[in-house]
């Protein structure tokens, strides 16, 4: 997806703390109350194999329980990989920004062709690259750290350009260096943008590994959500599992990025304390 | 009466061309014209280990056109319509459910929005084989997997964009003693409109990889499926037309919709210049 | 010379009246008269006893507005003045029933703010322009008539005089982005005069301009007052000077909570040109109000 233009909001968090948890309860129950309905609705149109179809979601949970310990090693496999090709695609992704802010014409030179590969979606690439790499792990730390390396470059890139004049001023009048200026200046004032592109980043890159794992891995999370329904019709039910523990996965990662950031730069408006 | 200050600044399109005469259009071409060198003399396949059977010379992609043209063409046009109905789908959903919270349920929208951007988290695309399991392997798959896929995100850029409205823009409304629907029309509608089409180009893409998907995983036809099968049967020259092809497919479509942006939200596009 | 004043609603001119056009002929020019020589002129606006508590988190309020009692004349030019906080945009706000009052009673033309606006009393200038980046500087100024559904050849009527009125005229297919900070005002001035409604609301309408273009459009906003007869001012400032140069009379307003302390007539003569300004009587005017200002400020520390 698009790296943001700029610092998107950020989730409140703590707010409505009271009232907003028993909203969100609410919320949640009215969903499943509308699955089970619909469930319902698919058995009562007589369709013979409902039970595969659209399971009640009482029986995910169930096979959730029952197959546990086959759902965190897939949940292991995929996610590892795509924290390792997160981080690796954050690195690259972080050079390439503060070697682009050095020249013009590395800048003029490169941004074009990461944002056009924004444009293009990198998972038709994943047949090629098994072809190439023969093996599903390098392939999903290839994509999951492209995914990253994209949205960081771009964000490192409008962040540190995001330094006021003034302040650039201010730092040539100390007679700083172009590194001191770096760490004291710009870095700080571009981690609202990485950030906010990390929060992007989080959920794409195991979304990414994911996919890869669906376009033909061995194991992983992607493996199971084909194979619940190639393996036997009466597996659906192993899908829908499998689709919970990837969101939870990938709100674990949103939410794992939060908390850094709120950490790493207090300092932003929508992080301070009103009490203060 | 009033003299002086007429500063009306024009920028037209002169200013835009300026900027691509410089290093903006000499840098990325020399950039091309490097990479596209070192791939078709071999450096790239010494260095990285490449066999020309899974990446084959550029020479070679552009001799494969006149071979495979024919069954490029005919994928193309199985899944760019799929993916664009599916696409136009979920985009109208989008904007109709965020339009329908804002002027009826505006209370209800920070609950759900939790809910919706939760949807990020989720591979979406993986309910292609499920939904599978209802329509078969065909158009209407990837119609479907599109717009589930693509609705959320309008949902939350357009309710995003109706609420962000200028707070003194509504009292300027309220004293004028405006309908909800006028205000709906003139105000909010328009300063939706960027965050509108923040969310139409990046959905794009998205569209493109549920068809992709749908037909690599339950096709029997499209992009997706040539890919999958060129590989196999180490057509390289076939699978990279293919690759090529749903690269420029992504890009012209990305550009038609900025092209339209431009047109649509001028004062937005002459905002960002400024910036 | 006097002018008609415009009684409450019998008017013929009445803007909800929709069998006849908006807007009177604009007159050439205008002076309005002290307000001395027409003190006989019916009360526009009462505010009487008027308290506005704002609730916070946590069950404490603050307090904006602390039992405020003040008038305007129809025809009147008056400004509010006081430090920030005074609660003077509140003010505007409850008077054009954009807030309702938590005690007290606000009457307008003998109506209520409510009612009022539903009368389409009240042109309101904020003091963000709030133009509509998407519109023509037209399209802008004649957003009022369209939100009241006026046949297009009116609107376009009303919109060629009122940006003649305000020297835009060579400007009208020009985007608000295009146009310098004074001229955006001076769009959202004509906007608010439109549909020539009998109440003009400005909540320091030149605050965001440079001290220079300040001036100047002082000196335009009385040209344009002069050419809108019976027009009634409510104006809110945090400049001294500014308040003297166009108004009838003065409020001057404390803060924390907000209250009037006084009320000072401004009897120097209309029209208002530069000698006027740089008569002694001005800067008399400007000392006292600044005293005024002081003292408020130091009897609550």
């Amino acid at each position: 997806m698009t790296a943001p233009d700029r610092p998107v909001a950020r989730p409140r968090l703590h707010r409505h703390a009271a009232g907003g948890l028993a909203w969100s309860l609410g919320i949640l129950a009215v969903l499943i109350a509308t699955w089970y309905i619909a469930a319902g609705l698919v058995r009562l149109a007589g369709d013979t194999s409902a039970a595969a179809k659209l399971p009640f979601p009482h029986d995910v949970v169930v096979k959730m329980i029952d197959t546990a310990p086959t759902l965190l090693d897939a949940a292991w496999s995929t996610g590892s990989r795509a924290v390792v090709g997160f981080f690796i695609g954050l690195a690259v992704g972080t050079t390439f920004g503060v070697v682009m802010i050095q020249s013009r014409w590395i800048e003029y030179g490169l941004v074009p062709y990461i944002l056009a590969s924004q444009m293009i979606p990198l998972i038709a690439l994943v047949p090629i690259l098994r072809a190439i790499l023969k093996d599903s792990d390098l392939v999903r730390l290839y994509v999951t750290a492209y995914v990253t390396f994209f949205i960081v470059s771009i964000a490192v890139l409008r962040g540190l350009k995001n330094a006021s004049p003034t302040a650039l001023e201010l730092m040539g009048s100390l007679n700083a260096s172009r590194w001191t200026t770096l760490r004291y200046l710009q870095f700080p004032a571009a981690l609202p943008y990485i950030f906010s592109g990390l929060r992007v980043a989080a959920p794409l890159s195991l979304i990414g590994a994911i996919l890869v794992d669906f376009l033909g891995a061995r194991n992983g999370l992607g493996y199971l959500l084909v194979a619940s329904l190639s393996i036997g019709s009466s597996q659906s039910t192993l899908l829908w599992a499998t689709l919970v523990v990837s969101l939870f996965l990938g709100l674990l990662f949103t939410r794992a990025v939060v908390l850094v950031e709120r950490r790493m730069s207090f300092w932003q408006p929508a992080f301070r304390d009103p009490l203060r | 009466m009033i003299a002086g200050d007429r500063r009306a600044s024009g920028g037209g399109p002169g200013r835009w061309l300026h900027g691509l005469a410089g290093p903006a259009l000499v840098a990325p071409t020399v950039l091309l014209v490097v990479g596209l060198t070192l791939w078709q003399t071999g450096v790239f396949h010494a260095i990285f280990g490449l066999k020309t059977f899974t990446v084959p010379y550029p020479s070679a992609i552009v001799e494969g056109w006149a071979a495979n043209s024919g069954l490029i063409l005919d994928a193309i046009a199985v899944t760019l319509p799929a993916a664009v109905i599916g696409y136009a789908v979920g985009m109208s959903l989008g904007l109709t459910i965020a339009s329908l919270l804002v002027l009826y349920a505006p209370t209800l929208i920070d609950r759900l929005m939790p809910f919706l951007s939760a949807t990020n988290s989720l591979p979406i695309v993986a309910l292609a084989p499920l939904v599978a399991l209802f329509t078969g392997p065909g158009a209407l798959l990837k119609v479907i997997v599109v717009a589930i896929m693509t609705t959320p995100i309008m949902v939350v850029y357009a309710v995003r964009g109706l609420r962000e409205v200028d707070p003194t823009a509504v009292e300027l409304m309220a004293s004028l003693e405006a309908t909800p629907g006028q205000v709906y029309r003139m105000v909010r509608i328009r300063t939706a409109l960027p965050f509108i089409f923040t969310a139409l180009k990046s959905s794009i893409v998205l569209a493109m990889i549920g068809a992709i998907v749908a037909e690599a995983v339950r096709g029997f036809e499209g992009l997706g499926f040539v890919i999958v099968q060129s590989v196999g049967s180490f057509k390289a020259a076939r699978a990279w037309l293919a690759l090529i092809s749903i690269a420029v497919i992504g890009i012209s479509w990305y550009l038609v919709m900025e092209a339209l942006e431009r047109v649509i939200v001028p004062w937005e596009t002459a905002r960002r210049r400024r910036e | 010379m006097i002018r008609p004043a415009r009684p409450p609603s019998s008017d013929a001119t009445d803007p909800t009246d929709p069998s006849g056009p908006i807007g009177e002929p604009i007159a050439p020019h205008h002076h309005h008269e002290p307000l001395a020589e027409r003190s006989d002129h019916p009360i526009a606006i009462a505010v009487d006893h008027v308290t506005k508590r704002f609730e916070t988190g946590g069950g404490r309020g603050t307090v904006a507005l602390d039992d405020v009692t003040f008038g305007i004349r129809v025809g009147e030019f008056v400004s509010l003045i006081g430090p920030s906080g005074c609660g003077k945009s509140t003010l505007l706000r409850l008077v054009s029933g954009l807030v309702t009052p938590t005690a007290g009673t606000i009457r307008v033309n003998g109506l209520g703010p409510l009612e009022a606006r539903r009368k389409r009393q009240f042109g309101i200038v904020f003091q963000s322009p709030v133009l509509f980046d998407w519109r023509t500087v037209d399209a802008n100024v004649g957003l009022p008539l369209q939100v009241f559904r006026r046949p297009k050849a009116e609107i376009a009527r009303r919109v060629r005089e009122l940006t003649e009125m305000v020297g835009l005229a060579d400007f009208r297919s020009h985007y608000p982005w295009q146009l310098s900070g004074g001229m955006q005002q001076r769009v959202s001035i004509a906007r608010a005069l439109t549909f020539a409604p009998p109440f003009l609301l400005m909540d320091e309408p030149f605050g965001a301009l440079d001290m220079i273009t300040r001036d100047r459009m002082g000196n335009e906003l009385l040209q344009i007052w002069a050419r809108t007869p019976g027009t009634t001012v409510m104006f809110i400032t945090h400049s001294i000077p500014e308040a003297i140069l166009l108004s009838d009379r003065v409020v001057v307003m404390s803060a924390h909570p907000g209250r009037i302390v006084t009320t000072v007539d401004i009897e120097l003569p209309r029209p208002r040109t530069e000698a006027v300004r740089e008569s002694a009587a001005f800067y008399r005017y400007e000392n006292e109000l600044r005293r005024m200002l002081h003292e408020a400020e130091g009897a609550h520390g």
